[in-house]
């Protein structure tokens, strides 16, 4: 990648302009939300941080479930049972 | 401009001299650093094995409801009958906050709009990390940003482990034994080779995020040994690249057994019946993902609720996932970076820098709800020019003078150093986020080394003085420079995208930066479906583009890095005759490409 890179940039191969860090914006009652987690790398923030790991400590919890205690249906009926 | 045209049209003498000196010219410098940047935050750099492993754990457990109401209600098998044998345990010590609880939501908000659950067939589910939620993929490469450089390979997934037959033509795939889909259904070879045979080989399916033959290698197979076994065959020796192809979003599969029903090969259907058996009012689709779409109300919700058949557990044996619910809101791109500031949205990718300062200032209050975390400099841009002079989006005259002129050196040299890129980076925002950019690979990511970066540094006096060494004086005056020979104004078209504020701000800031250089720029703002069409085409002079995966892992997307195909650049592409009129150096990029793509040696990644 050295001699691409050279390649590249003596040739002018396209004109960069800037680069800068993008920002995870992430509510602040979750935890388990790793450093340094791009929004994006080698794919996208909500890949990177692992969600189905990322949890709400009980004493910080919202009451936010639309469909508590309640798990999917069969496929193709008509929602949560 | 005008005068200085005078001055130089006027003294042939002094011309000739200027343009000695600018060709004597050493037009390189010092590239600064990055500046630093104390909000950034570091990952802590682990191995894969110190994520994630698979084995069978003494107990698992679920939450307290789930085996009340389902499981004794013998609605539900008990927890370790619906988990595999060895089920994929997330490591304690990789966890920053440690084992969690069951409970609470993830709210979304997206711009974009679900065409339906057929991600196999193409339809997209509105973006935004839905489609990444219900999707499992054979490899995985989210989290790669957290594993040491000289350990990079992807995560093992739904194949649980692999290896490479002596001569390096063949993988053979493990795939985790005895998961299920949210429906009960096993997962297995017979998934993995639907999504083969039926989608990726099936010139008539395009399956979501483009998945075709060529990105696993032309001449490539694959077969099932067993239901848990696959082999891959590649031409190539050992082409790890293709693990990272393996991943999201281009081999995902699909539930065969609800899919393979409706395909043409076994139906009476039509590939457009296929593609739109499963609309967004399907509701509870099976998937390998940790939750299962069950409720959505068009422009309004998506709703996901836990996948209690998922495959995945904690050192504790915790069935996960711990969030309960999924919502993804239906809205706008920007309403989600503002519901996530306000707190009534739990997540967003902050990208559009213009807004950095302000969303970092509401975040610093303490009652701010959410918090802004700032990764590595992975967001950027570039100018591109339209290089292909053998008809590739069939310019006219105009157009076609224009793409020659791209092909020299000094034009692209000189437009180069007409560029203020920290007067530009600051335009956008002020303070420590935007870098000098000169081009190709990011600094701060693996493979970049800054010794073997040429930047030319801003100076208009040379890039005018380069200018007038390939002839485009201002003969007619009015302060633009002609083609040779008495030819017109130089007017070159600018493509961008309106979709994105960052877009169109950095295109307008190149317009008003060539005009000392007397190049009238015409601004192309496109949104970006029409912007994506014309891009394709090679409908454009230039074109300032958010640059893609490959200038960030390298590993991903290698092969667009150059025109390694006909149809792989994002600025040069075959031409009418059907081949790509590759300037000299062109070739030494692709021949560079495609050795990266043949050595699997990551021990030294900037080598």
């Amino acid at each position: 990648m050295k001699t691409f890179q050279h390649t590249f940039t003596e040739n002018v191969y396209s004109v960069g302009l800037t680069q800068y860090p993008g920002a995870l914006i992430i509510n602040k009652r979750f935890a388990n939300i790793p450093a340094g987690a791009p929004i994006f790398m080698f794919n996208w923030a909500e890949d990177n941080i692992i969600r189905e790991r990322v949890y709400v400590p009980a004493d910080t919890q919202g009451d936010y479930e639309l469909h508590p205690e309640t798990l999917p249906g069969e496929p193709g009926g008509a929602g949560p049972v | 401009m005008r005068k200085q045209a005078i001055a130089l049209g006027g003294a042939g003498l002094m011309l000739g001299v200027s343009l000695l000196a600018v060709q004597a010219q050493d037009l390189t410098g010092e590239l600064p650093d990055p500046p630093e940047f104390a909000a950034q935050s570091e990952p802590n750099f682990v191995s894969v094995s110190d994520i994630q492993e698979y084995k069978a754990l003494p107990e698992y457990h679920e939450p307290d409801w789930v085996t009340a109401k389902y499981v004794e209600a013998g609605t539900l098998p008990p927890v370790a009958e619906r988990l595999p044998k060895e089920p994929l345990v997330f490591k304690t010590g990789d966890m920053p906050d440690g084992v969690g609880v069951y409970g609470d939501t993830m709210r979304h908000v997206i711009g974009g709009r679900p065409e339906g659950w057929n991600y196999t067939a193409g339809q997209n589910q509105g973006w935004g990390g839905i489609d990444i939620g219900l999707s499992e993929c054979l490899t995985r490469t989210g989290p790669l940003f957290e594993v040491k450089a000289d350990e990079l390979e992807p995560l093992p997934n739904l194949a649980k482990s692999w290896e490479w037959s002596e001569d390096g033509h063949e993988l053979t795939m493990h795939l985790i034994e005895g998961a299920k889909w949210s429906d009960g259904d096993p997962f297995d070879a017979d998934d993995v080779m639907f999504y083969w045979d039926d989608a990726i080989m099936d010139s008539n399916v395009s399956p979501l995020n483009g998945g075709t033959p060529e990105t696993f290698g032309v001449g490539t197979t694959l077969e099932a040994l067993d239901p848990y076994t696959i082999k891959w065959t590649f031409k190539e020796v050992r082409p790890t690249q293709y693990l990272y192809a393996m991943a999201y979003g281009t081999f995902c599969p699909g539930p065969s057994h609800i899919l393979k029903p409706q395909h043409p090969k076994y139906s009476d259907n039509t590939y457009e019946q296929f593609k739109n058996a499963f609309p967004p009012e399907y509701m509870n689709m099976p998937v390998m993902g940790a939750w299962v779409p069950v409720e959505y109300r068009p422009d309004d919700i998506v709703v996901m609720r836990r996948n209690p058949y998922y495959w995945k557990v904690d050192e504790n044996g915790n069935q996960l996932p711990y969030l309960n619910e999924m919502h993804y809101r239906l809205s706008t791109w920007a309403d989600r970076d503002v519901q996530a500031v306000a707190g009534s949205g739990d997540f967003s990718n902050l990208e559009q820098a213009e807004s950095y300062v302000e969303a970092l200032r509401r975040s610093a209050e303490d009652t701010a709800p959410a918090r802004l975390q700032f990764g590595a400099r992975t967001i950027g841009y570039a100018l591109e020019f339209n290089l292909s002079a053998n008809g590739w989006g069939e310019p006219d005259a105009r157009g076609q003078a224009i793409h020659e002129l791209n092909r020299n050196l000094d034009f692209r040299k000189a437009v180069s150093i007409a560029i203020d890129r920290q007067r530009l980076g600051d335009s956008l925002v002020r303070g420590p986020f935007t870098a000098i950019y000169p081009g190709g690979l990011y600094a701060g990511t693996a493979y970049y080394d800054k010794a073997s970066t040429v930047y030319y540094p801003y100076n208009l006096e040379a890039a005018n003085a380069l200018l007038d060494g390939i002839g485009l004086i201002d003969t007619d005056g009015n302060g633009v420079r002609n083609l040779p020979d008495g030819g017109a104004d130089v007017e070159i078209t600018l493509l961008a995208n309106t979709d994105y504020a960052t877009d169109t701000n950095l295109a307008e800031g190149v317009i008003a930066m060539m005009e000392p250089l007397g190049l009238r720029v015409i601004a192309n703002f496109q949104a970006g479906t029409s912007r994506d069409d014309m891009q394709q085409a090679g409908q454009f002079d230039w074109h300032v583009r958010r640059q893609g995966a490959e200038v960030v892992s390298v590993v991903q997307g290698t092969t667009f890095l150059a025109p390694t195909g006909p149809q792989t650049s994002y600025f040069h592409r075959a031409g009418t005759d059907g081949t790509v009129d590759l300037l000299p150096f062109e070739q030494e990029l692709v021949d560079a490409v495609n050795a990266f793509v043949a050595t699997s040696d990551n021990a030294e990644p900037s080598s």
